[in-house]
């Protein structure tokens, strides 16, 4: 009886992760299909990133800055644009459609779970995004500009970032009814996120009380953080319990609230 | 011994009964057709039996498993085909096939599906260019590709041309010489009547008839129609007479045309012409139908127009 058990459980364990690969493939393949979103959330960052990098006026440090470049300090902001856009825009905007379309109750059907279509989604999006960072983070090198920080801190910074996006975009597809209203959540979502980040107004010129407000947001917090690890130093505790904090509540609320129909 | 037993089921959402007590009961092999009105509880009976709903009570089995438990054997044996459900407009009909396909440990060919359901030229297609009519035959593909011991089709021809309805239920003939069994909801009385071999009429939360199509029909006070043009005028007295031959419960005369209805009119109506020399011409002899017998079956005849 055990050998048995034993058995199927190590098959149904093959079928799941076999099958999050087959999805994996799969959602790649139609995220490749819409122009729109590859182009906003990677092309549109990676051609800014090496913008900046080779402008004189952009790459060379001032004084305003810190003796940083703009285009150092704006290097976690653009990090920041692609997770946002990837993941509490395009990620929640996918799944309410896919549930409004029948298909993760589709999915319930089969021996695959509509989970690991989540799983396979949760990969890609994360992927995607920190791609797209290893090669922002590479620009200025190429272009002649050295990465003055920590290497491992800035690394774990933006993975710690990545899954807390990822939780808060998971928490938008689960109380969204339907995707337009998952497109307006996420819309207003990423501009706030992106605002935080310093897209409007470099971080350095924030104002005191705006600094503390961004520090308790995911993406102010998460562009201290990276800002602090350019720096050589390791992120202050402050700015990773609030990327743990929104990761953990908001992941805790989505799989409490997540409907598949 | 029959692969799905329903016992007892009852399922309410809030303070909306859909099913008060549905007990059913499909053999191996058979073809069950569930019809209903809109809202009677076809589609929630058939999605507590495929796991997609848990009953507030009663017992599901199906071969062996309680589908509330969700297990994964369930999954790779049953295979449903859902109601508007619609694939991402950018994946191309193959894509979806063998994405599916990847999900079973022993799936079907993919070739032979495409080319069975009409789909080998439009394999490389996207779903979003399909006609309506691909979509749901791209549908019904899925939900049999994964070669299931049961499939559940949720209606399954809706939208369909007749023709490829009709190729569709060629193939479920076949699926079921290879011993699958099919659970059918669906609309079209003439399909249930066609396809199969046993129906149950679901009306406002319950079973209210569950018997073969020919069954069916005939317990049901269904009356026969007679209809003809007289070759020479009948006459008032005649018009009267016929009207109190057996069985006839109706029989009514406008312009050239006759009418009747009753049990079993045809011989003594046919009969009773032709001891005068009266033909009738054009004439049309309609038995009853499932039809009729879910018309009488069902709460929408009486409120229906």
């Amino acid at each position: 009886m055990t050998s048995t058990a034993t058995t199927k459980d190590a098959g149904s364990a093959r079928s799941a992760s076999s099958a999050t690969w087959a999805l994996l493939r799969s959602e790649a393949r139609l995220l490749r299909r819409e122009p729109a979103s590859v182009v906003w959330a990677v092309v549109l960052p990676l051609v800014a990133a090496t913008v900046l990098a080779n402008l004189t006026a952009t790459r060379t440090p001032s004084a305003d800055l810190g003796g940083w470049s703009f285009s150092e300090v704006y290097l976690p902001t653009l990090i920041i644009f692609t997770a946002s856009l990837l993941s509490v825009q395009a990620l929640p905007v996918l799944l309410a459609k896919y549930r409004e379309d029948g298909i993760l109750k589709r999915l319930r059907t089969t021996p695959a779970s509509p989970t690991n279509l989540l799983v396979a989604l949760f990969v890609l999006m994360g992927g995607v995004s920190a791609a797209v960072a290893l090669l922002m983070t590479l620009i200025p090198i190429v272009s002649g500009t050295p990465f003055r920080g920590n290497g491992l801190a800035f690394g774990l910074v933006v993975v710690l970032t990545l899954v807390s996006l990822t939780a808060l975009g998971l928490l938008f597809a689960a109380v969204s009814p339907n995707s337009r209203f998952a497109t307006g959540i996420g819309t207003v979502a990423f501009f706030v996120l992106a605002f935080f980040a310093g897209m409007w107004i470099p971080r350095s010129l924030f104002p005191d009380t705006l600094a503390t407000v961004a520090d308790w947001t995911p993406s102010g917090a998460a562009s201290r953080a990276l800002l602090d690890s350019m720096h050589g130093d390791w992120p202050a505790l402050q700015s990773v319990f609030v990327l743990v904090l929104y990761a953990a509540l908001s992941s805790l609320v989505a799989a409490r609230t997540f409907r598949w129909e | 011994m029959p692969i799905i037993s329903v016992t007892n089921l009852r399922k309410a959402y809030g303070d909306h009964v859909a099913l008060r007590d549905v007990s059913l009961e499909v053999q191996a092999g058979e073809i069950v057709g569930v019809v209903g009105p809109n809202g009677a509880g076809k589609t929630t009976t058939v999605e507590c039996i495929g796991g997609l709903r848990r009953p507030d009570a009663g017992r599901i089995e199906v071969d062996g498993l309680d589908p509330a438990t969700n297990p994964a054997r369930l999954r790779e044996i049953v295979g449903m085909q859902l109601q508007e459900c619609r694939l991402p407009a950018k994946i191309t009909v193959t894509e979806a096939l063998e994405l599916y396909r990847s999900f079973y440990p022993a799936p079907r060919d993919a070739d032979e599906l495409l080319e069975r359901f009409g789909l080998g030229e439009h394999r490389r297609q996207r779903f979003g260019s399909l006609s309506g009519g691909q979509q749901q035959r791209l549908s019904v593909a899925l939900a049999l590709v994964g070669n299931p011991r049961i499939a559940i089709l949720d209606e399954l021809t809706t939208g369909l041309d007749p023709q490829a309805r009709r190729d569709i239920w060629a193939f479920l003939g076949e699926l079921r010489a290879d011993g699958v069994t099919i659970v059918l909801v669906t609309h079209f009385m003439e399909e249930a009547q066609r396809l199969c071999d046993r129906v149950a009429v679901i009306d406002d939360g319950r079973v209210t008839a569950f018997d073969t199509p020919d069954a069916l029909a005939s317990a049901t006070d269904g009356a026969q129609h007679l209809a003809f043009t007289p070759s020479l005028p009948i006459s008032d007295a005649d018009i009267d007479l016929m009207r109190a031959l057996p069985g006839v419960t109706a029989l009514t005369r406008s312009a050239d045309r006759v009418t009747a209805s009753g049990h079993d009119i045809a011989t003594p109506v046919l009969m009773f012409l032709a001891e005068r020399g009266i033909t009738p011409l054009r004439l049309r002899v309609e038995s009853p139908t499932l039809d009729d017998a879910y018309l009488s079956l069902t709460t929408g005849a009486k409120d229906g127009p």
